[in-house]
């Protein structure tokens, strides 16, 4: 009776092992070059009016050091009261992408209360923003184009495209 | 072992711990209270440093060199004046330079200041959504900076609140500057004009309409109360291009413009 | 979630401990499993469920090892498969990419690169279920059938993330039934709040120091060597600092847990300090890899062998990169030096001159800190060049006085605290009347000085917590 009930047991946990095990490679972020994932990226985006950020901007903004991120891009919103925001950024772990996300959120949380009861457009753009952290990469953005960021950023990372380390 | 000392003492352990377990607990409780204090202290602590982006500043001044800056003031405004007025063509620099011992309080349009960065956050006080009758703390901040010279632009949002009534704008508006009158009465006090917005934004917002009316009251009010007025309105004329897309705030190309157009007013 | 956090000081720990002392006996087991799930998840939710899979797998091959034996077999099959699915889901998060990288240098073969992340603990708490499964299988302990009982033994919250790598057998009667006494919940706080000092007071402050003068752009040789030794204090007071905690909470549950430090910087020699740094790891890697290879019981070269195979993995084990492995090696090597060579010459003669023995260990030790804290072996070779005036611009220089002015005190303050002077101190006053009030005034102290530390510093990094 116990014999079998453990065999039962046994193979289960092998099987949810391995579903597991595929479900863990299928949802975990590959490591690509991010010069494509950045054309990728800015392609879904609309940059008109959009200025590309300096590691001061990125300073005052997020707060983060340039210098210990591995690969990253920023872009804003030309005008003072536009919120388009495109933040892509390749850390140098894992845990430095916890980090980065933080600042992402604190950065969101901070345009919200700049513009909340003074451009409901605005709040809603900020509300309805991507900010994702997958294994190294951190993705925050902006726009109205939302989706197709997402798409495009999903599909660098998440293909078995092998693009080198 | 120290038996002859404890001997001596005529404690025994037992005793000992019981009586330290005992102050562990109290220990316990008060750390608790302590606790529950100090994170309450550390959470607003957090949220007074987001507010402190006002720092006190202190300059120190050449009174030897003064009248010599002030020529070169003098001959600095005139060659402006004669200038194409290109955006592209003013010198940023010196234009952040000369605005050094000034302050502006102004509402959203003036944030443009700080954000494009134009201005540092020790010559410019700027709230989104400001109006006569809430600009009182922003006047403090900015008499705390200790300017020599004072410029206000308010009265976007006033259109909205005042409801079309010009001469509450204006009472508001006067007790503002008898405030600044009262702690520094020698400071000169400048006053921008409400800049013009775009006809689009007027259909969107009615009370807009009201911007030249209300410029009309403020000049006015300058001579009644012996300020310089600065009227802005010329320099927007045909500039639909410096607008952004609500028709109402502005692009970074005209700061420049109009910070000269301020600190020609004044002498700067 | 970590110890050296206010959520954690006031937000987490009295609740729990509120529940757990207000629950009855029966019940207390599965208010501190749920406690340390809680705990766990509130940083890795999705971990979470590995946590929960891992202790489902290492409680039902416990018990198939048990029913094995009852059969009247080893079970040496099913703990093979046990211990192969631990080590192969430690290995799939941690050195996944090590091993990509090394197979496409040797081999050319390419693997996906994927963009891991280690669940926090994954280190600690897979070894603690091997050891589980080690002791079943050799009869060192019994089987737990209570699901609850085993959850909380492999997530307990004290030891879960950062350890002290407890043994089943260690703790196995415990998990049953624990004393809970006054005395050993004061004795908990001490430790606790000792523990605190050091992680917060003295680590925290030793590593921005280590910090900022790793940054420097050039480095002289005194600044090069300020640099390792605020590394060497740094990393003793973190983790000797988060094991007392540890075991300070523990205690406070009832629990006894073995001390995880012994002044291992009073160590006389590389042998000794080994019996006094992360004694449950080196415990853990003599009881279920030393011993079984043979340990010393065999020839001389079986003997190097299985002393090289213990000492690469205890390198390997704390990071998935070669200078790990080399820093492991390097200490397999001395200790092989010791023993054989060493020893033979100085019969007797070490034991007169502890200072030596203590100021080679420390030279010794710190050398290997900086295979430890350098990213690759580059940097590392480039740093121990430093230490030597090889690159270094001049032996003293402005930043490297500097850091030896303002950090004297700091400095001072870590060496005393690594001896076991100030404990034997503490032991003189325990004779006075003084002692219950200078005692809780001194806790007291320290507790409130690192919860404002706590608060107004954002730099809190533990450094083992990548394990």
């Amino acid at each position: 009776m116990k014999d079998w009930i453990l065999r039962i047991a046994k193979l289960l946990l092998l099987v949810l092992l391995a579903a597991g095990g595929l479900l863990v490679v299928k949802g975990t972020a590959r490591q690509v070059d991010f010069g494509k994932l950045q054309a990728d990226v800015e392609k879904a985006m609309d940059l008109s009016d959009m200025k590309q950020g300096d590691a001061r901007m990125l300073r005052r903004f997020y707060d983060l050091n340039a210098g210990e991120l591995a690969h990253w891009v920023l872009y804003t919103a030309s005008d003072n009261m536009a919120v388009e925001e495109l933040l892509l950024v390749e850390c140098a772990s894992p845990e430095q992408a916890e980090q980065v996300l933080e600042a992402a959120r604190n950065r969101k949380e901070t345009q919200v209360k700049n513009f909340e009861g003074y451009g409901p457009e605005q709040v809603q753009l900020l509300n309805g923003c991507v900010i994702r952290r997958d294994g190294s990469y951190v993705l925050f953005a902006v726009s109205d184009r939302v989706s197709d960021i997402k798409k495009a950023y999903r599909k660098d990372l998440f293909q078995t495209e092998r693009t080198g380390s | 072992m120290r038996q002859k000392s404890r001997q001596n003492k005529g404690r025994d352990k037992g005793q000992t711990i019981r009586q330290g377990t005992r102050m562990a607990w109290y220990v316990i409780l008060l750390l608790i209270l302590a606790g529950v204090l100090l994170a309450r202290e550390g959470r607003s602590q957090k949220q007074e440093k987001s507010e402190e982006d006002f720092p006190a500043l202190s300059w120190i001044r050449e009174q030897e060199q003064e009248d010599v800056k002030e020529i070169e003031k003098k001959l600095n405004a005139k060659e402006q004046a004669e200038q194409i007025k290109d955006p592209a063509k003013l010198d940023r620099g010196s234009l952040k330079e000369r605005f050094r011992n000034a302050v502006l309080v102004g509402d959203s349009v003036a944030t443009g200041f700080l954000d494009y960065e134009i201005l540092d956050s020790t010559s410019i006080v700027a709230l989104r959504g400001l109006r006569t009758d809430t600009a009182g703390p922003e006047i403090e901040k900015a008499l705390e900076l200790a300017p020599e010279v004072m410029f206000l632009s308010i009265g976007l949002n006033d259109l909205e609140y005042c409801r079309g009534d010009s001469g509450l704008f204006i009472s508001r508006y006067t007790a503002r500057i008898q405030e600044i009158r009262e702690q520094a009465p020698k400071l000169p006090i400048y006053v921008n004009s409400i800049l013009p917005v775009l006809p689009e934004a007027v259909e969107k917002k009615p009370f807009l309409a009201q911007v030249d009316a209300f410029n009309g009251a403020l000049e006015s009010m300058c001579e009644e109360q012996n300020l310089v007025f600065i009227d802005n309105s010329q320099m927007f004329q045909d500039h639909a291009d410096w607008y952004q897309k609500d028709a109402v705030h502005l692009k970074s190309a005209p700061y420049p413009l109009w910070l000269e157009q301020m600190e020609e007013a004044a002498g700067l | 979630m970590v110890f050296s956090s206010i959520v954690f000081l006031f937000a987490f720990l009295p609740p729990v401990l509120a529940v757990y002392y207000l629950a009855p006996g029966k019940l207390r087991n599965l208010v501190l499993l749920l406690a340390s799930l809680i705990f766990y998840a509130w940083g890795e939710p999705v971990y979470c469920l590995l946590m929960g899979y891992s202790i489902l797998w290492n409680y039902v091959m416990g018990l198939d090892i048990a029913r094995q034996q009852e059969k009247g077999k080893r079970g040496k099959g099913s703990l093979a498969l046990g211990v192969a699915v631990d080590l192969l889901i430690l290995g799939f998060f941690k050195y996944y990419g090590f091993l990509a990288q090394n197979l496409e240098a040797l081999l050319s073969v390419k693997l996906p690169a994927l963009s891991l992340s280690l669940p926090i603990g994954l280190s600690f708490y897979t070894f603690q279920s091997i050891s589980y499964l080690a002791d079943v299988y050799r009869g060192k302990a019994k089987s737990q059938k209570n699901l609850i009982s085993f959850g909380l033994y492999i997530s307990m919250f004290p030891q879960l993330v950062a350890g002290p790598i407890v043994q089943y057998a260690d703790v196995d009667a415990q998990l049953q039934s624990r004393e809970m006494s006054r005395s050993r919940f004061g004795e908990g706080v001490r430790y606790f709040v000792v523990g605190l000092g050091k992680k917060v007071l003295l680590a925290n402050n030793l590593g921005v120091m280590y910090r900022e003068i790793t940054a420097l752009s050039s480095l002289s040789v005194l600044s090069a060597w300020l640099g390792v030794l605020a590394y060497t204090f740094q990393i003793y007071f973190d983790f000797s600092g988060y094991s007392d905690m540890a075991i300070g909470l523990g205690k406070m549950l009832g629990f006894e847990f073995q001390p995880n430090f012994r002044y291992p910087y009073w160590a006389t020699s590389v042998t000794d300090f080994w019996r006094r740094w992360h004694i449950s790891l080196s415990s853990w890697f003599r009881e279920y890899v030393y011993i079984p290879l043979g340990g010393n019981r065999v020839s001389t070269g079986r003997h190097i062998f299985n002393l090289l195979v213990v000492w690469a993995c205890t390198g390997l084990w704390h990071g998935a990169s070669w200078n790990f492995v080399v820093w492991g090696l390097y200490y397999g090597l001395l200790l092989i030096l010791e023993k054989y060579v060493l020893n033979r010459l100085g019969k007797g003669k070490k034991g007169k001159l502890p200072v030596v023995g203590r100021f080679y260990t420390l030279v010794l030790v710190m050398i290997g800190w900086v295979f430890f804290f350098s990213p690759n072996l580059q940097a590392a070779g480039t740093y121990l060049g430093l230490l030597v005036g090889q690159g270094a611009v001049g032996v003293v220089d402005g930043a490297s006085l500097y850091y030896l002015t303002t950090g004297a005190v700091l400095f001072l303050l870590a060496a005393l605290g690594s001896t076991p002077l100030p404990g034997a101190l503490w032991r003189r006053l325990q004779e006075s009347d003084w002692w219950d009030v200078l005692t809780v005034t001194g806790y007291l102290v320290i507790f409130l000085l690192a919860v404002a530390y706590l608060i107004h510093d954002t730099y809190n990094p533990f450094l083992y917590f990548r394990f």
